[in-house]
Formats: C-alpha cells, structure tokens, sequence
C-alpha cells in the first residue's frame, strides 16, 4: 500500500512539474511573443470580466492620431492579488503598457506589465506576467 | 411631453392614517420587510415623465409600444450636466441596441427595483438578501461592518444599517455600463445610490432612491414610489434567465442559413 502511495505520490510531481505547458494555454494561438510592444495613454475603460480583464487606453500615435488599444489582463481575481482594484486603476490615468501584439496586427495586445506616472509599476498577470517565456 | 413642472411631488399616494404604521417585528427587533414584492409603474420604461409613445419594433405593433407614465424623479427632471445630456440623448436616439437590457446584462441599482419582474427579501441581522426573478440578480445587503468594493460590477456592493424603522442601502461599486431605464439614462462608475425602504402598510413599502454622480449630474436627485407586496397564496419567484433569449440577437449572424435572414 505504501509503495502504491509513493509511486502515485511521484507520478503526481511528474505531472505538475509539466506546469509551463499549462500556465499558457492560448498565448501562442492569439499572441504574438515577437511583437513586444509599449504603449502610453490615458486609461478609458477596465472591463472587470472574467476569464480576463480588459483595459482599454487611448494611445495618441506619431501623426497625433489617438487609437483605442485593448489589453488583456488576468482575471479579475488575480489582478486584485497583484495590487489592482477599481481606484488603482482610476479612468482618466497616464499609464504605460508592456506587453506583445495581437497576431492579427489588430490594436490588441497581452498586457505584461503597467507602469504609473509615479514609477510604480504593477504585474497585470496574464500569459506573459509569468518568468517563464510563453510558447510561440 | 409632458411638461415636468406639472409633475413636481413624487408619486406618493397620500396616506389616510394619522399616526405612522408600524410594522410586524423580526427575531432581532426589526421592521419585517421579508416577502415577495414588486412596484407597479413605467419606470423601467423611462424615470422622466413621458406620454405613451410607438415601441421600437413596429413589428410589435401596440404590443410593443411604451404606456404613459407620469415619471418618478423628484423635481420631474434628472439633471444632467450638458455633456453628458448629449450622450443620454444618444443613448435614446439609438437605445434599442444600446440598453444593456437587450442583451441580458444585470439591471444595477436602482433599475433591478422597478423591473417589471417580482424580487424578494430575506432578512437575517448580519444580512439581506435581496432577490430578483429578472435574470437572478441578487444583491447581498452588508449589514454588519462597511465593506468597500475592490472592483465594479453590475449590481455594486451594498452597506445597509436601520435608521427608526427605515432600511437605509448604501451602494457603491456600480460599473457605467448598466442605464437607469430603457430611455438611454445612464451615469458613470462614480455613481453612489442611497436607497431607503420604509414599511408603510401591511403590504407596501416606501422605496426611495438618492442617486449622486458628479461626473454625470449637477446634483444629487431622487426617485421614490411603492412597493406593492404580492400577496396570492402560492407568490414565489420564477425564473427569468434571458441570456439564452439573445442568441439569435448576438450569434444569429454566425449560422450559415440566419432565422432572421429575409433572403
């Protein structure tokens, strides 16, 4: 019975040590690791959804035009254990987003990081918050 | 339109009694307010005054079309800063793609009370749990110690102590997306509601409703009417789950051979 425990026991730390193949499901599939981006802009909607949260910023680009840029987060449960809540992320805020485009070249984007005016800078959580490297 | 100075006291009925009814006691000492309730009125329609008017759908025909209400806002008027009635008048220009009740997203405070659905309040010391058939919306009403919301959310966090007999709600953490009716009234993520349920007879309840948004309006302004208790024997909740009422609305578009297509 004991050597059926252990042999269970380690079949199980097989299994979770496969944990980088999980922690990225869909990264590869809708976003692109060799289209790092950074983007600057006011802060004009947070989508509190799950299975991600989304915030929105206007990005005012070279020619001066501004585009609505989306980027997803984790969910909203984990942006609230990286230090998020509704009055971190308060509507109207400068803020600078670190993270890698859509595949589809849309303005879209896997947010890494968010970086305030004040040099704080927060984990937003997703795919590509992680150490590891997401799958291309 | 009606003109909304005819309309200026809220839509109290006066009552006959002289001296203020009280209510039927809790375990704890409390005003009952348990049971199965519902107002009656168009509020849901439109919170101003409004003559009856052609639905959206002409294919409803008069079945589709929006009755006369005589309005429930204190004053007649919600008031707008000039800003943001621009975009309320947008909103009703374009309301029936626009209200989130199309598409099945939870009412928010304080439109879950006068949905044309009952909703029913079960009351403990600690907490009150409010109900609704419409869509299962539920809100748990914090009586103890003051809980602020970490995120928005459709049906907000609400703080709830007794003030005499009256229940008095506060509810923070409301999202901009959910409207006050189907008229294109709305308001912003800094909205802050402070409802008050008043037992006034054996079967009704005074509901009033404070809503104050700085970003929206130039000052805070009310909405009040009753709560009408059903009483038949067997009143109970339904259900009322319409997301699946939308599909052919949100997905209709993906079937190869659309219902909805004429062609």
């Amino acid at each position: 019975m004991r050597t059926k425990l252990a042999v269970a026991l380690v079949l199980a730390g097989l299994l979770l040590a496969a944990g980088p193949a999980w922690a990225h499901h869909a990264f590869g599939a809708e976003f692109d690791i060799d289209k790092p981006v950074s983007l600057k802009g006011k802060l004009t909607k947070v989508e509190w959804v799950n299975p991600h949260a989304w915030i929105h910023i206007d990005v005012q680009s070279a020619d001066g035009k501004v585009v609505d840029w989306m980027v997803e987060g984790g969910s909203p449960n984990t942006l609230l254990r990286h230090g998020f809540n509704r009055n971190t992320l308060e509507l109207g805020t400068v803020i600078v987003v670190s993270g890698y485009q859509a595949k589809d070249g849309t303005n879209k984007a896997n947010g890494k990081d968010i970086t305030f005016e004040d040099g704080r800078k927060l984990l937003m959580g997703s795919s590509s918050s992680d150490n590891q490297t997401p799958a291309k | 339109m009606m003109a909304a100075a005819a309309w200026t006291v809220l839509a109290m009925p006066a009552s006959s009694q002289t001296t203020p009814y009280r209510a039927p006691r809790t375990a704890d000492g409390k005003p009952n307010l348990n049971g199965v309730w519902q107002a009656m009125n168009t509020a849901n329609w439109d919170l101003q005054p409004h003559s009856a008017t052609a639905g959206m759908l002409w294919q409803a025909g008069a079945a589709g079309s929006e009755p006369a209400g005589v309005g429930v806002v204190e004053g007649g008027e919600i008031p707008y800063l000039p800003a943001a009635l621009a975009k309320k008048n947008a909103n009703y220009a374009n309301r029936l793609a626009l209200d989130p009740e199309t598409k099945c997203f939870l009412p928010g405070v304080p439109r879950a009370t006068y949905m044309p659905f009952p909703f029913q309040i079960v009351q403990s010391a600690k907490v009150i749990m409010i109900s609704y058939e419409y869509d299962g919306a539920v809100r748990l009403i914090n009586m103890d110690s003051k809980k602020e919301s970490p995120v928005d959310s459709w049906m907000g966090w609400s703080n709830g102590h007794w003030e005499g007999d009256t229940l008095v709600v506060d509810v923070t953490g409301l999202n901009e997306d959910s409207w006050f009716d189907r008229a294109g009234d709305f308001h912003s993520n800094k909205l802050h509601v402070v409802e008050r349920y008043t037992p006034r007879s054996a079967d009704t309840i005074s509901y009033e409703a404070t809503m104050e948004d700085p970003q929206t309006f130039s000052r805070p302004w009310k909405i009040g009417m009753p709560l009408y208790r059903h009483v038949e024997k067997d009143a109970r909740l339904l259900e009322f789950k319409c997301v699946p009422f939308t599909e052919e609305l949100l997905y209709g578009n993906l079937r190869k051979k659309q219902a909805n297509n004429k062609k």
